[in-house]
């Protein structure tokens, strides 16, 4: 793993780097100070772990910490989390307690001094009833959930913290919720050099496809999520029997082990049992750090599916536009904003929908390459690691440096050597 | 400020800036027509801005015209082509000011709705809403200068997309003018009246910005 801005430079463009830097310089010294609530698993500990020796290599003082919590603590924030996520969930009184308890043993812990402060989702969010630390400083939390449709009380619970806060951050617009604080958009990202994303030789693809017993001479449909029914993996196998009936293909739903999370499981046999005993779905329940293995499946595909009903930015449409494959998607969530119909893939509304798709593609392999060029650059201009530093960079210009001028009818702000 | 920025022109040395951008969402969305036209009339320059000129700037790679997201929202979640390809072809780069091309937008959607009103509470489907954002631009001197043509040959080689953009397409807004930076400082400073004509004629939507910095480049070299 790399954590040298530099070595982006041959992948983002080394204008995209000299840029950073511009903007970093503006920034020297600062101090910033992110705290969520776990150091590693989930997207957004895998997304600071890179971020964060990025920022201090060019030159902002960035720091992360993790809030203490105990299991109580951690069964309450889920719970928390699912009902901002919209689920019906029966938050009780005592629920509330031992968040409060948890969120004041932080407050009494934290001491750290900053000029600006990034604070991750909800359960570290009472943190801003500390900002006397350092009055003068900017205190931002960064949602990355979809909280759009939450339940009334557990908002307005948090939204009493939150609308204390200078400005807040959101994934997507159609995530955020009418606030009286700014709301700025900053979208996830995913990392080219990272195992996941980065090139790999045709030998390493075409291993990993005869390991699972998949030809790489025939036209490969693939998608990757985990085992649930949001991601409706019955509609994959659905549309792709819909087109194997005019067509040759082969069918990967690829996702994480579900030996632990009996829901899986349950969706898991559905799964089995919707496929049959066609030769041609595979059904791969990938171990933990696969990251290589889903790389190759992705390169070997001709198309990547993602038929989510309900999808938060979607990464792993992300990771496919990369590698320049067109990607059929449901228009939810973030895939809208990836999937540029008819010019990085196609949306698409139904199971009909999307075998139609599928078919148009294996019968014109050149649309789809061409897809997969448009996708590559899309990615490339909009959702690597380096944007996203760039993002942050800016959000704390915007905050600490008093630089707001209306003209020429818009909002611009002129940064001077 | 103002002119700081207006005034990359006469006797002076080029001054290459870049420009980058970070998003604002507004909470202003709409579901179809009648809502979408009355946001447009209300909303800042900044959200026509980020709707129209950095959305063409976004899909440099493309020569397609991705050029407005309200023209791709109304012919894809609207489903209402007509509407759609008139947005569309309105030339993003014929405007000086973002006034007048809201009020183009404008009126190309109270025409059509004068003769489809019933297009005007057609809703998109509930996931199709069109959220408005709005777009802080952060202008940054990158300490590229230029005294010569063999100068300016140079640092232009060595240019960003987001510099070739802030002064070839998005100079219009600035100078009120149907001109780029590089046309008027290569006339003004250098004389170069020819070739400032030839550059200004340059068609940014048949090329991407990689393709406009390079035929604007064959264009100086060509000179020297």
């Amino acid at each position: 793993m790399s954590f040298n801005i530099n070595d982006y430079k041959q992948i983002a463009g080394s204008n995209e780097i000299e840029e950073i830097k511009l903007v970093a310089g503006r920034l020297e010294g600062v101090r910033m100070h992110n705290v969520n609530s776990t150091p590693s698993g989930g997207g957004v500990a895998e997304i600071l772990a890179r971020l964060i020796p990025l920022l201090r290599g060019i030159g902002i003082d960035a720091t992360w910490d993790v809030i203490r919590g105990s299991e109580d603590f951690y069964q309450v924030t889920k719970a928390f989390h699912n009902a901002l996520h919209g689920e019906k969930i029966n938050l009780t009184d005592s629920m509330f307690e031992i968040f409060e308890h948890y969120t004041n043993l932080n407050l009494d812990l934290f001491d750290k001094e900053a000029d600006c402060y990034l604070i991750h989702d909800p359960q570290p969010v009472g943190l801003i009833r500390k900002r006397s630390v350092s009055p003068a400083s900017k205190w931002i939390w960064r949602c990355h959930i979809d909280v759009s449709r939450p339940d009334e009380s557990i908002w307005g619970f948090i939204s009493e913290d939150i609308e204390k806060y200078d400005a807040t951050v959101f994934t997507m617009p159609e995530f955020s919720r009418p606030i009286p604080v700014p709301q700025f958009l900053v979208t996830p990202s995913i990392d080219p050099l990272a195992d996941k994303n980065k090139e790999l030789n045709g030998k390493t693809v075409m291993q990993v496809a005869e390991k699972y017993d998949l030809n790489p001479e025939r036209p490969i449909i693939t998608q990757v999520s985990r085992f649930d029914r949001l991601k409706d993996p019955i509609g994959v196998i659905k549309s792709y029997k819909l087109v194997k009936k005019r067509m040759d293909c082969q069918l990967v739903l690829a996702g994480g082990g579900a030996q632990d999370d009996p829901e899986s499981c349950g969706v898991l046999d559905e799964i089995r049992e919707a496929a049959g005993d066609d030769p041609d779905i595979k059904i791969l329940e990938l171990p933990p750090f696969s990251d290589i293995e889903i790389n190759a499946l992705q390169r070997a595909s001709a198309i990547i599916l993602q038929k989510s009903v309900r999808e938060g930015f979607g990464l792993t449409v992300t990771e496919a536009l990369w590698k320049g494959v067109p990607v059929i998607g449901s228009a939810v969530g973030g895939i809208k904003a990836q999937v540029i119909n008819g010019v990085t893939g196609y949306l698409i509304y139904s199971i009909e929908g999307c075998a139609h798709r599928i078919e148009e593609l294996l019968r014109d392999p050149e649309k789809g390459k061409t897809m997969g060029r448009n996708g590559k650059e899309l990615v490339r201009s909009r959702f690597l690691i380096t944007r996203h530093l760039k993002n942050y960079l800016l959000l704390m210009l915007a905050l600490l440096k008093t630089l707001n001028r209306d003209l020429f009818e818009r909002q611009i702000f002129m940064l001077s050597a | 400020m103002n002119n700081e920025l207006k005034n990359n022109s006469g006797f002076t040395p080029f001054e290459f800036y870049t420009e980058v951008q970070l998003d604002e969402v507004t909470g202003h969305s709409v579901i179809n027509l009648k809502e979408l036209l009355e946001k447009l009339k209300m909303v800042s320059g900044s959200v026509i801005y980020c709707h129209t000129f950095r959305t063409m700037l976004l899909h440099h790679f493309i020569t397609e015209g991705f050029k407005n997201d309200f023209a791709h929202w109304v012919i894809d979640a609207l489903n209402e082509e007509e509407l759609g390809e008139r947005l569309v072809s309105i030339d993003l780069i014929e405007y000086t000011a973002i006034r007048a091309y809201r009020e183009k937008m404008t009126q190309i959607i109270e025409e059509y709705l004068a003769r489809n009103p019933a297009a005007a509470t057609r809703n998109a489907r509930e996931e199709r809403r069109f959220f408005f954002c709005s777009t802080y631009s952060f202008v940054v001197t990158t300490g590229k200068i230029a005294h010569t043509l063999e100068e300016f040959a140079n640092q232009l080689h060595r240019c960003s997309n987001n510099s070739i953009f802030f002064h070839f397409i998005e100079a219009r807004l600035r100078v009120g003018q149907p001109i780029n930076d590089f046309s008027i400082w290569l006339s003004q400073s250098l004389g170069k009246q020819g070739l400032a004509e030839k550059i200004n004629k340059l068609d940014p939507y048949i090329y991407t910005l990689e393709q406009l910095k390079e035929k604007i480049s064959e264009l100086v070299e060509q000179e020297l």
